[in-house]
């Protein structure tokens, strides 16, 4: 009975100790003691029936895009667990299920995991997303997606306790819904149209396999599957000569469709060897391959105008795309005394990546232009790490460790229009990666341990300009722990700096934050936190502005404050009172420009002082749970979400908005 | 053939079902039983069945020493007679993080999702089984962890709380997603992706992808003209995955400095060495507002299949 108190009090404090809660499901258990037993079965069931609300202001697409939840009637949350008390169920020994918003929520997923002792294991879980996002920063917003993503995922174990077990497995991934999205249409200076795509993508996999004892803690692992996607959005437009985005530009639009079926499979292998229960070694091998294959046509037609009379034009490609990827991985460790463990892994990945496409075009009924192009885009990498572990005291231990990694990638471009001979460029560039990393664990008294950790790493031949190149990590925290009380402090830093004699490009981030909780007593708790993550990045960078060529520096930089607090109580053993604050804020460079504008559209100093985006996003919330019955609770909550950005321009708008969300629910529970 | 097959599944299933008795050596009379636990721990006892090691207490094939409460804290029959001396049994909370995890891996070794814990980060710095999971009070339906997955993570990862308490982040908070959906805690092999040390303990999806593309199918292609970003150093090259102040979890707010800090030209970088990563065109008037928004017409950023420059 003990037990059952503690599983329900931990469930309680599990929830009211939640960083940033959301509000819902409650989660909460009603009664003192839960589960019944039937037959040789104990069971446990709860769930939670309301209503949730939403009234919001302002832009309400930002804060579909960062919360979502709505109004309506929902299971807001439910658990069942069925257990065997002898552990010789005649069908299974084991039922789980677990929901969360069903009904109407923007996220919802069901789990449920059924098993029977030696001879089979189930899980399935269920996920679907409604995702709106208005991209009003992105792409003038002509970027806005409202799609529903689902995903299931199952898996079957047979025999899972036994030395040789066979397991399956089957996902499915699908994203639908309406969406905006541009075409750049008539002219290559560029004069983009918004138009509809309803997006229809689905991925499927296949996968069964099998693990063996081999023998000697030797187990071997293969695993073969079939992954197939499809993509079949259709993109349309009509209007009665629509102009583009360019108003300098004369061209009309009347009608615009494109299909794009874009199909393809990846099937794959997995064969892993590893023994990992040795006293004194331990080793991993694992060899994957994935033959990823792609079809595609598109059919593109336009009817527009020009200055020049009426244009009807045509776009039709085919082609494939291949990319076959094979990688090997091998870890080695070693414990030759109890204190001291060395591993050592090495890595070999390569990926070529192969496609061609047609290219035809019809402009106003004659063939403009034809064009065939290849390409091949090749990564081959090989990494090998060892780290030595040694604990010099009980209280002391000493991490170190080296990396070396060597990438090379390989380019082939080719290109021929009219069916004549390919013009191919080749490319290569191999990089080099030196790592070093070095960290001491302290463990002075129990309830105190210290970490601290570095890297550094040396990069010759980085892709990117903002690629890890000279670069250093320096890691710290202070834990001090105990059963009522822990207090944690933290200090990162990752310092980048990757520069050439033309441009140069560094990157500084720092973080530091402390944590503190307080359980008192059964019936209180209260927890917060405070971390501050600063980053500023200096990079050189080359544009044009009105046919001139610019160059110059960019810097951009940001200073997020972000602190939380929760307060939960019990009263009288009938009413739960949970209350919680949390608030992010970039106060940037501390000055609030308030709505002004960080851009000014002249030629070259307008990316010359720092940019910087001042914003505020914060989010009180209570909750009171009120016991109605020994199996039945009243709940309601409250919770604001607040959004202010102190920056606008012709790029970004003002996206600010206040928002009151809450629920009402009664939950029931055994 | 087709009759040899079915001898050898046959003979595989009979392995399976039969799973014969181990034959290791020990001593059975330091042995207590489950039962003589009982008289101290009635808590334990009481709702072990719902503890997936019940399977250990209910399997008769198995012998003394891998079943119920001696088969993870040893033969206990010296403790009983020491009166519950902890000294005398291997009790959790006395040892050190290496014995913990040898211990839990004497069983939990036959999975290949942590064949990589003794080199994972979190066994390197302490943490190891007994730090999250919580075998006798575990508020979890699975996998026994001590608090919620969230919870647990966020209790050292300040820095990552903080970041999903951003407005624009993946939905942790809001319990669609767990940071198991992207990291493997039990530690992971090295990337395809990148290079050095980092990322670190981010399992490989799709057996050597990104696990953003376990959800994001539509990135991952092949595509005819891949976007070189992508592939070589991952999508962290312009996101930052758990949560930002920014759209689409974008590194910066606006996407013109995010595409020409790298497309600037400068020669040494990007596959062509000597050329650079691409600048934009000249007809591209950054000081025209239209132009500042790259994504306007290179729609197809990640990958397209009809056009180098992704425009369609």
């Amino acid at each position: 009975m003990k037990n059952i108190f503690f599983v329900a009090s931990s469930l309680f404090l599990t929830t009211a100790l939640s960083a940033q809660p959301t509000v819902g499901p409650t989660n909460e258990p009603t009664g003192s003691a839960r589960g019944t037993n039937v037959s040789t079965y104990n069971i446990r069931n709860s769930f939670e029936v309301g209503y949730r609300f939403r009234s919001a202001g302002g832009d309400v697409s930002k804060f579909r895009s960062d919360v979502n939840f709505g109004n309506g009637l929902r299971v807001l949350g439910s658990s069942l667990a069925i257990n065997s008390r002898d552990g010789k169920g005649r069908f299974f020994d084991e039922l789980l299920i677990h929901t969360q918003g069903l009904g109407n929520d923007p996220y919802q997923s069901a789990t449920l995991r059924v098993q029977k002792n030696k001879v089979y294991r189930y899980d399935l879980m269920w996920r679907s997303n409604e995702y709106f996002n208005p991209a009003a920063a992105i792409a003038f917003g002509q970027h806005l997606m409202n799609t529903t993503r689902q995903m299931q995922d199952h898996d079957l174990t047979l025999f899972p306790q036994s030395k040789f077990q066979v397991y399956g497995g089957f996902s499915r991934n699908t994203q639908r819904g309406p969406a905006w999205t541009t075409a750049n249409l008539l002219d290559h200076i560029g004069d983009e149209v918004t138009i509809l795509a309803g997006i229809r993508r689905q991925q499927t996999q296949y996968r069964v396999g099998g693990r063996a004892a081999l023998g000697a803690g030797l187990k071997v692992d293969v695993l073969r599957g079939w992954e197939n996607f499809k993509e079949d959005t259709p993109y349309d437009f009509y209007a009665l000569g629509a102009n583009g985005a360019n108003l300098a530009d004369e061209t009309t639009l009347q009608r615009y469709a494109k299909r794009e079926p874009y199909h393809g499979n990846s099937p794959f292998w997995r064969v892993a060897l590893f023994r990992e229960n040795s006293n004194w070694w331990a080793v991993n091998g694992r060899f994957t391959y994935t033959d990823g294959r792609r079809n595609f046509v598109s059919d593109e037609s336009l009817v527009g105008g020009t200055a020049f009379g009426p244009l009807i034009r045509q776009i039709v490609t085919t082609g494939d795309a291949r990319r076959p990827v094979a990688t090997g991985n091998l870890t080695v460790s070693l414990f030759p005394t109890e204190r001291f463990t060395i591993t050592n892994h090495t890595a070999i990945s390569n990926v070529r990546t192969d496609g061609q496409a047609n290219y035809l075009e019809f402009n106003t009924g004659v063939l403009e232009l034809q064009r065939f192009t290849f390409n091949y885009f090749g990564i081959r990498s090989v990494s090998n790490a060892t780290d030595a572990n040694l604990a010099v005291t009980k209280w002391l231990t000493a991490v170190a460790g080296y990396q070396y990694t060597n990438r090379r990638i390989r380019t082939v471009e080719s290109a021929a229009f009219f069916g004549g001979l390919a013009d191919s460029t080749v490319t290569d560039q191999t990089n080099n990666i030196h790592s070093g990393r070095l960290g001491l664990r302290l463990r002075p008294v129990k309830s105190i341990s210290i970490t601290l950790d570095s890297e550094v790493g040396r990069a010759d031949q980085p892709i990117y300009p903002t690629s890890d190149r000279n670069y250093h990590l320096l890691n710290g925290r202070f834990q001090y722990k105990t059963k009522s009380v822990l207090f944690a402090m933290y200090a990162k830093t990752n310092y980048n700096l990757n520069s050439t004699s033309i441009t140069s490009f560094s990157s500084r981030s720092r973080s530091y934050g402390a944590d503190a909780s307080w359980n008192a007593r059964q019936n209180f708790s209260i927890q917060g936190g405070y971390s501050k993550l600063h980053t500023d990045t200096l990079s050189g960078i080359a544009y044009f502005a009105n046919f001139r060529a610019q160059t110059g520096t960019y810097a951009y930089l940001s200073n997020i404050h972000t602190g939380y607090l929760t307060v939960h109580s019990t009263v009288a053993k009938r009413v739960d009172l949970l209350a919680g604050f949390s608030r992010v804020q970039d106060v940037a460079d501390g000055v609030d420009r308030n709505g002004g504008s960080l851009y000014q559209a002249t030629e070259r100093p307008f990316y010359y002082s720092a940019e910087t985006f001042p914003m505020a996003f914060s989010s009180p919330m209570g909750r009171v749970s009120l016991r109605l019955h020994e199996r039945l609770r009243w709940n309601a909550a409250y919770q604001y979400y607040g959004y202010r950005q102190s920056f606008a321009s012709l790029i970004i708008p003002n996206q600010g908005y206040r928002a009151h969300t809450g629920y009402t629910s009664l939950s029931w529970s055994f | 053939m087709r009759f040899g097959v079915r001898w050898a599944v046959l003979y595989l299933l009979s392995l399976a079902t039969a799973m014969p008795a181990d034959n290791s050596n020990f001593n059975k009379e330091l042995f207590a039983g489950s039962i003589a636990c009982r008289t101290c721990h009635p808590d334990v006892y009481a709702t072990f069945y719902r503890n997936p090691h019940q399977k250990t207490l209910v399997d008769a094939s198995l012998t003394i020493e891998k079943q119920g409460c001696e088969g993870c804290h040893g033969p206990g029959k010296a403790h009983v007679d020491a009166k519950g001396d902890k000294s005398k049994i291997f009790a959790f909370s006395q040892k050190q993080p290496r014995q913990i995890v040898d211990r839990c891996l004497t069983c939990h070794s036959n999975t290949l999702s942590r064949a990589n814990i003794r080199r994972s980060d979190h066994t390197r710095a302490d943490v190891v089984c007994s730090s999250c999971h919580s075998i006798h009070k575990s508020p979890t339906a699975k996998s026994l962890l001590a608090k919620a997955q969230v919870e647990l993570c966020y209790g050292c990862h300040s820095n990552v709380r903080a970041q999903f308490s951003m407005p624009f982040k993946h939905r942790v908070n809001e319990g669609f997603m767990q940071c198991s959906d992207c990291h493997n805690p039990h530690g992971t092999n090295t990337p395809t992706w990148r290079g050095g040390g980092r990322p670190r303990m981010v399992d490989q999806a799709l057996l050597n992808e990104e696990p953003c593309l376990k959800c994001h199918t539509d990135k991952r292609g092949p595509f005819a003209f891949e976007h070189l970003a992508v592939r070589v150093d991952g999508c962290e090259t312009c996101h930052i995955p758990h949560g930002s102040p920014n759209a689409r979890l974008l590194k910066r707010p606006t996407a013109f400095p995010l595409c020409l800090e790298c497309h600037n030209g400068t020669a040494g970088f990007g596959s062509t060495t000597s050329a650079g990563v691409p600048r934009q065109s000249s007809s591209h008037n950054m000081a025209d507002p239209r132009y500042q928004n790259c994504t306007s017409c290179h729609v197809r950023i990640h990958g397209s299949n009809t056009d180098g420059h992704f425009l369609r």
